[in-house]
């Protein structure tokens, strides 16, 4: 499954459309975001045990996934609006008035 | 200004907002836009609904969430295909390589919660909203807002460790 996942990353990666403009990320840098929300969510193999070799608490790095929430909102608030819906308040503003 | 005209442009002012709000629930473009074009006529078509000077994003979140679960209940009883995931390469966002990675892992993180953790984390998270605001939209207690947080955060938690989940039916 994760085989999978990681070969469905590793094509989109490859496919022609992403967006632009794209920068170049090192090897290390994506093999360390292979796999699912690796960039975002600490992976409990990746965390060391302590001292007397307990493994830590499942850990959610929440402040970087949430950094990345406003992130990815801010992106989509800067998304152009369709000038269908421009154009569908428009229409029905004028419909409301005359009525 | 007439008060349609001002509600006319208030709404173009939050049309992005909407947009953000209705993709990150929905998780489908195609979806999302729907739901936004329903809310757009049915404010404008019910102008008497809402108090000028009042909090004009709550009240369109509110539309907007109720056509959605509308939606969610009409499409359990009548199943079609399966709705087209978001992918960031569809949306027009100029992101670096970086970022179109970081968005895909919150796309994949937010699709593992329901969609009442997903909005309480929206509201929240994303739009900066207070609990007491969040709870109106949602029309809920503040403690149930808050109470899907925790929520969201243990199911992230258990994703990210790979202990996964199906979605589960909130309350």
């Amino acid at each position: 499954m994760k085989e999978r996942q990681k070969g469905g990353e590793k094509r989109r990666l490859q496919q022609p459309q992403q967006p632009q403009p794209v920068q170049i990320v090192s090897d290390e840098a994506l093999g360390a975001r292979a796999g699912s929300l690796t960039g975002l969510l600490e992976k409990k193999k990746n965390r060391k045990p302590d001292s007397l070799g307990r493994e830590g608490e499942p850990k959610l790095d929440q402040a970087r996934f949430t950094a990345g929430i406003v992130r990815f909102y801010e992106a989509l608030l800067k998304e152009p609006i369709p000038e269908k819906m421009l154009r569908l308040i428009e229409e029905i503003a004028m419909r409301e008035q005359k009525s | 200004m007439s008060d349609h005209a001002e509600l006319r442009d208030e709404l173009v002012r939050w049309l992005p907002n909407l947009r953000a709000f209705a993709l990150s629930l929905t998780q489908s473009a195609e979806h999302s836009d729907d739901l936004v074009q329903d809310t757009l006529v049915k404010a404008l078509s019910n102008p008497d609904k809402f108090q000028m000077g009042t909090n004009l994003r709550a009240w369109l979140f509110t539309i907007l969430r109720n056509s959605f679960y509308n939606d969610i209940r009409y499409k359990k009883y009548h199943p079609s295909a399966p709705i087209d995931e978001v992918d960031p390469s569809s949306l027009e966002m100029r992101a670096t390589q970086e970022k179109y990675i970081e968005f895909q892992d919150v796309l994949k993180g937010l699709a593992h919660l329901v969609p009442e953790q997903r909005e309480a984390i929206i509201l929240i998270a994303a739009e900066g909203l207070s609990y007491e605001e969040a709870a109106v939209i949602c029309k809920c207690p503040v403690g149930t807002v808050k109470s899907r947080l925790s929520r969201a955060r243990q199911r992230l938690e258990a994703y990210a460790n790979g202990e996964m989940v199906h979605p589960e039916p909130v309350s």
